[in-house]
């Protein structure tokens, strides 16, 4: 096929990606990085090194908008980015020198592991606030936001702060390695292990990206491993989609669509699976 | 989306519109020079009928191949328009810091010591990532 095809089936793919996401609730990157490794001809390297970076461009893009709402907590994000960034270096550079095989089976397993997440986690709308712990107790991290939907003020309280960092740290490993943007993840440690109000941790997660996607992000441009051609046409197009996805929210039936991203999640984790173990090429 | 500006801290605004300005900057910047790049205003690095030999290569070998520096070595060569692009992509990658370094004034000019540390600490980390020295140049 002619050089020239691929940047435009990629923006069409993106775009495409942009839309899903944003109306199946998870961010670009999750989809991007096995999809575009398993069926379109760059090395995984760039692959990665491109969904890091249209990962931070959707959370960047998404930030002013939440942080202006109080849809997003400053305060809460900056001890989790602080470990996420320095965890996300090592998970770069590790994902850097191993084996793509290696690394294509275990993002396969890995995306894999976020379908049954998808599948059996549920998000809690709006957690009990409970007494903090010390740390949290020591940064402050407590707040209050408005809430339209409930059409009242909700206050929260962050919990389990320690362990809450050791699962950024986590997170951190996992994005670098694999270039994944980690909301799936983000979302329920903030929601489900921190006490975070769901819609308070979503916001949250964005910010959060913007800080743990850019250190991972100057890991790869670093060593070469973002391709103009591939990184250009793919953040357009997810920006692109995501703006379109987002008018689309509220009339698209959302249920339905989650089911299609979790189909093609499994799809294409077991073709990263199988093409990492050889089985599929 | 309802503001409730009252529940929202004045560093939290004031890093909302550098973040703000920085991704508009980008942005513009990404499609510009991309722009140039596709119309053949100035000659590629790597030609483009070459690009599908060395974007199946892994990174070490695509650098070998292709004869380009890594780290902040694109720098000398944004003549060529593919190397151009690195000023979008590395103007994005840099937002995050700057907006931490205003942040960071404000913190510390507020008295704010466990808040303002750990922002100090990030702006180490990121600006240590984006120097090449951890690993990320050879």
């Amino acid at each position: 096929m002619a050089w020239w095809v691929w940047p435009i089936v990629l923006f069409a793919v993106t775009f495409v990606l942009g839309v899903v996401a944003v109306l199946g609730g998870v961010g670009g990157g999750v989809l991007f990085v096995p999809i575009v490794s398993g069926f379109f001809p760059f090395h995984l390297d760039f692959v990665r090194g491109a969904g890091l970076l249209l990962a931070l461009c959707g959370a960047l893009a998404a930030g002013p908008a939440l942080l202006r709402s109080g849809m997003a907590s400053m305060r809460l994000s900056l001890p989790l980015a602080l470990v996420g960034s320095i965890t996300s270096i090592f998970g770069a550079l590790l994902g850097l020198a191993l084996p793509a095989n290696v690394v294509q089976t275990a993002l396969g397993a890995v995306i894999l592991a976020i379908v049954i997440l998808m599948l059996r986690i549920r998000g809690r709308e709006t957690p009990e606030t409970s007494s903090p712990d010390t740390l949290s107790a020591a940064l402050r991290l407590h707040g209050v936001y408005h809430d339209p939907a409930l059409g009242r003020d909700v206050e929260w309280q962050a919990r389990n702060t320690v362990a809450g960092l050791a699962t950024f740290a986590l997170i951190g490993v996992l994005a670098g390695m694999f270039g994944l943007g980690a909301g799936w993840a983000n979302v329920p440690a903030l929601n489900l292990l921190m006490g975070v109000p769901l819609k308070l941790a979503a916001g949250t997660s964005s910010f959060l990206l913007s800080v743990i996607d850019t250190s991972a992000a100057w890991i790869y441009l670093n060593r070469g491993a973002m391709l103009p051609i591939l990184v250009v046409p793919s953040c357009v197009g997810i920006m692109l989609g995501a703006r379109i996805g987002a008018r689309l929210l509220r009339v698209a039936p959302t249920v339905l669509i989650r089911r299609i991203v979790i189909v093609l999640l499994a799809f294409a984790g077991s073709r990263a699976l199988l093409k990492g173990l050889g089985l599929w090429t | 989306m309802d503001l409730k500006p009252e529940h929202v801290s004045e560093e939290q605004l004031r890093y909302a519109d550098w973040l703000d300005a920085g991704i508009k900057i980008g942005l513009v910047l990404l499609l510009a020079t991309f722009a140039v790049y596709a119309a053949g205003v100035l000659p590629p690095h790597i030609p483009f009928s070459e690009l599908p030999l060395v974007w199946v290569l892994p990174v070490d070998r695509y650098l070998a191949a292709t004869g380009l520096p890594s780290g902040w070595g694109w720098i000398p060569l944004i003549g060529s328009s593919d190397m151009l692009n690195f000023i979008g992509i590395a103007f994005l990658s840099l937002v995050t810091i700057g907006c931490y370094m205003r942040l960071a004034v404000t913190l510390v000019r507020r008295g704010d010591t466990a808040c303002a540390l750990i922002v100090l600490a990030e702006i180490c980390v990121l600006t240590l990532a984006a120097s090449g020295l951890v690993g990320g140049s050879h």
